[in-house]
């Protein structure tokens, strides 16, 4: 690499590094909580389950009651928990409501009775993955989010690059201790740095893809639903839809050994104008994350089409836990917690590392760079 | 550090290690998903050597 190769990069570590710290400080801190949102909702807010019931409740009857809490609304979708034997109702003012003008009613899956909880988008929890995910901000606030993601991509691409004329007289895994406190700080930046890149690559990737879900969608409704529509081009939606129960019924019978997982009215964002989107998953820990459409007409209840999901959409679904770290149980849980304390270090010891040569000229800093540290300053 | 050269290690040399400890990440993080049980002992297994190198390198290889 020569001089001017390493000062180019060097540049971008830096202004990449400080335009998204405070985001990525802001990512980490709201972030630890987050990874343990499961248990501290089970603990702080669980809905009081009725024991001893059995059967599957009635979709149509959970529906008459959730629109008659309303009246004039429009029912959206329908979810299962995958858990726990709930149904979430949302129901919004209009088909293609946005989630914070509707609302979440909980039903007992099993009797179909109304759950007394408290609202789910309510808590500190709740607004804790508000601020994480969209800065408060709504959709802008979380396509904002993605650019930062990018912004840190390019920061960590940089990182990786000025490590090697660092390292070149280094061993790997070096920290001098009995040096310049300045010397610790940096050989702990680049050695934590280095040591948790994959993982920190891999959660900015995902976390990135997650912003971007927006997008996805709408290419999925451009292409896929677009495609479904179609054969209806001409005909009015239906007058009357049938029976949601039934339709489900009819997947079951289809698809047997598939779980149901969500339901979405006609008219929503996930479905086409004709169709109850009914969408399958399966029984692997892989294949329970990717979910297959079922489209079932909702005039006639016949069902019309069962398909996999595009490979951008089943990305997403994908990056989902790859990023929040749920999918290994409580120890995986830890260790994401302790990786991202890891990344803190990362943060803070960088930021450590700029304040305090701000003033110094770059020749100096490059002359650090390129020596690993061992062109020391008098301090 | 007995390659004390005027030129230093070479990018193989610098990376190998690194490379390595990217590689277990990986194969934890996806581990996990791909199954349960030994998937998931797998996943923490690489993943937590990632913590356990890192406070290694910090106290010092040497100095335990």
């Amino acid at each position: 690499m020569t001089r001017e190769t390493i000062r180019r990069w060097y540049l971008v570590h830096k202004w990449t590094s400080i335009a998204c710290t405070a985001f990525l400080l802001m990512f980490c801190l709201t972030g630890l909580p987050l990874i343990f949102h499961h248990e501290i909702d089970a603990l702080t807010r669980a809905p009081r389950m009725a024991e001893h019931v059995t059967g599957a409740a009635d979709l149509d009857a959970v529906t008459r009651h959730a629109l008659a809490q309303q009246p004039g609304w429009h029912m959206r979708f329908l979810s299962f928990d995958d858990e726990k034997p709930i149904l979430y109702a949302a129901i919004g003012p209009t088909l293609k409501a946005r989630e914070h003008e509707g609302k979440l009613l909980l039903y007992d899956a099993r009797s179909g009775n109304p759950i007394d909880a408290p609202p789910l988008d309510e808590g500190v929890m709740a607004f804790l993955l508000d601020l994480h995910s969209q800065l408060l901000l709504g959709i802008p606030g979380q396509l904002f989010l993605g650019l930062v993601g990018l912004v840190f991509l390019a920061a960590l691409v940089s990182g990786v690059v000025v490590y090697a004329p660092f390292m070149r007289r280094l061993p790997f895994g070096t920290v001098r201790k009995d040096r310049s406190r300045r010397v610790k700080w940096l050989d702990t930046h680049n050695m934590v740095g280095i040591v948790t890149l994959g993982w920190v690559g891999i959660v900015g990737l995902t976390g990135f893809i997650i912003t971007m879900s927006v997008p996805i969608q709408g290419i999925w409704q451009m292409d896929e639903l677009a495609e479904m529509a179609a054969p209806y081009e001409n005909s009015a939606p239906p007058a009357k839809l049938a029976s949601v129960d039934a339709a489900v019924a009819t997947v079951r019978a289809a698809v047997p050994d598939a779980r149901v997982s969500f339901i979405a009215w006609p008219g929503t964002e996930l479905s086409t104008r004709h169709h109850y989107m009914i969408a399958l998953a399966g029984n692997t820990p892989l294949t329970e994350r990717l979910i297959s459409p079922a489209m079932v007409d909702a005039g006639t209840g016949r069902l019309t089409d069962v398909r996999g999901m595009p490979w951008y959409v089943q990305m997403l679904f994908l990056s989902v836990p790859l990023h929040f770290g749920d999918y290994g149980g409580m120890p995986l849980k830890i260790i994401w917690a302790l990786l991202d304390i890891a990344a803190i270090v990362v943060l803070a010891t960088g930021l450590y590392l700029w304040l305090g040569r701000r003033r110094v000229p770059i020749e100096e800093r490059l002359a650090e760079l390129r020596s690993g540290g061992t062109m020391e300053r008098v301090e | 550090m007995k390659a004390r050269r005027a030129e230093g290690r070479s990018g193989g040399r610098i990376f190998r290690w690194p490379a390595a400890m990217a590689l277990a990440n990986a194969i934890g993080l996806v581990a996990a998903l791909v199954g349960d049980g030994w998937y998931d002992l797998l996943s923490w297994a690489t993943l937590g050597a990632t913590i356990v190198v890192m406070l290694a390198a910090w106290r010092g290889w040497r100095a335990a």
